[in-house]
């Protein structure tokens, strides 16, 4: 079956479509949601909003994207939201900002992070890069996760950021110097 | 040659290489293919539902134990007024004389 015959019969409501999409999107979309939200409980609700919206804007899907790529993009445009959503709750409970510089370049104590798909071994050196993750600028961030735990292409990656493939790959660049910063001044402070 | 620190952060850098991509919980596939299966306005359905009542329930119990520790405070104060200091009890009584 060809990718647009599967849309055709999303769009007509077949039920064993949508399970054979949830199968094969599910995972894609928690792990990004995890990715970027770095929650496993904010995640869960994200992957929610995404089939939600998935199953409500399917009809009005133009063929002219991939369906993975149109995928990717409400994921991460819903992980955002939801991100600046709490960030905007927090700053409205705890006057945080007043005693943090918004350019600080350190790892800022945050919740710990364990992403469940990390191998054992890993576990503790890929929690200190996540709180790094953390402190990139947004797209920098989304291009990162995408990169590195999606293993998308540069194309793909430009596909959902909309963005050109240089642009693409200047935000990578820039993304890995600044986790190369945070980490230098990390290990520094804790003197490893 | 590379340094340690360096070492450190180039390790640290792959430490996501080979990320496995976790498997949806059994609760979370049945919600999802319930919003496929639903209607044509498919609504969020909340994972934690307890979640706000735990945290209700457990602000009650602060709130009950601080009732109960300022009673139980206004109780001893009271009654160390009344038996703790019997030269000021008689002081007062004595005060009580002129009235």
């Amino acid at each position: 079956m060809t990718e647009s015959e599967f849309i055709q019969k999303l769009i007509s409501g077949d039920r064993n479509c949508y399970g054979i999409l949830v199968e094969q999107y599910g995972p894609k979309v928690l792990n990004t949601a995890i990715s970027i939200s770095q929650n496993k409980t904010d995640a869960e609700d994200i992957t929610q909003e995404v089939f939600i919206e998935i199953f409500q804007s399917i009809p009005h899907f133009k063929s002219h994207s991939k369906l993975s790529t149109w995928i990717y993009k409400i994921t991460v445009n819903k992980s955002l939201d939801f991100l600046r959503k709490k960030k905007r709750k927090k700053r409205m409970g705890i006057f945080q900002s007043l005693f943090h510089s918004e350019n600080e370049l350190a790892i800022r104590e945050i919740p710990h992070f364990e992403h469940p798909g990390i191998q054992l071994e890993n576990k503790e050196r890929a929690s200190i890069l996540f709180q790094a993750i953390d402190q990139l600028p947004e797209n920098q961030k989304t291009a990162y996760v995408l990169s590195k735990l999606e293993d998308l292409s540069y194309t793909e990656i430009a596909e959902v950021m909309e963005l050109s493939l240089p642009a693409v790959e200047s935000l990578l660049f820039r993304a890995k110097q600044n986790l190369q910063k945070l980490l230098r001044n990390y290990y520094e402070k804790n003197e490893k | 040659m590379m340094d340690r620190k360096e070492k450190w952060i180039e390790e640290t850098l792959n430490s996501l290489n080979n990320v496995g991509k976790p498997p949806l919980s059994p609760l979370l596939s049945e919600k999802l293919m319930h919003l496929a299966k639903g209607n044509s306005r498919p609504q969020k359905i909340d994972l934690h539902p307890f979640l706000p009542w735990v945290a209700a329930a457990s602000i009650a119990l602060l709130m009950g134990f601080n009732v109960l520790t300022a009673l139980y405070y206004q109780e001893s104060q009271q009654t160390s007024n009344n038996t703790d200091h019997p030269i000021y009890n008689e002081y007062f009584d004595y005060l009580n004389t002129f009235n």
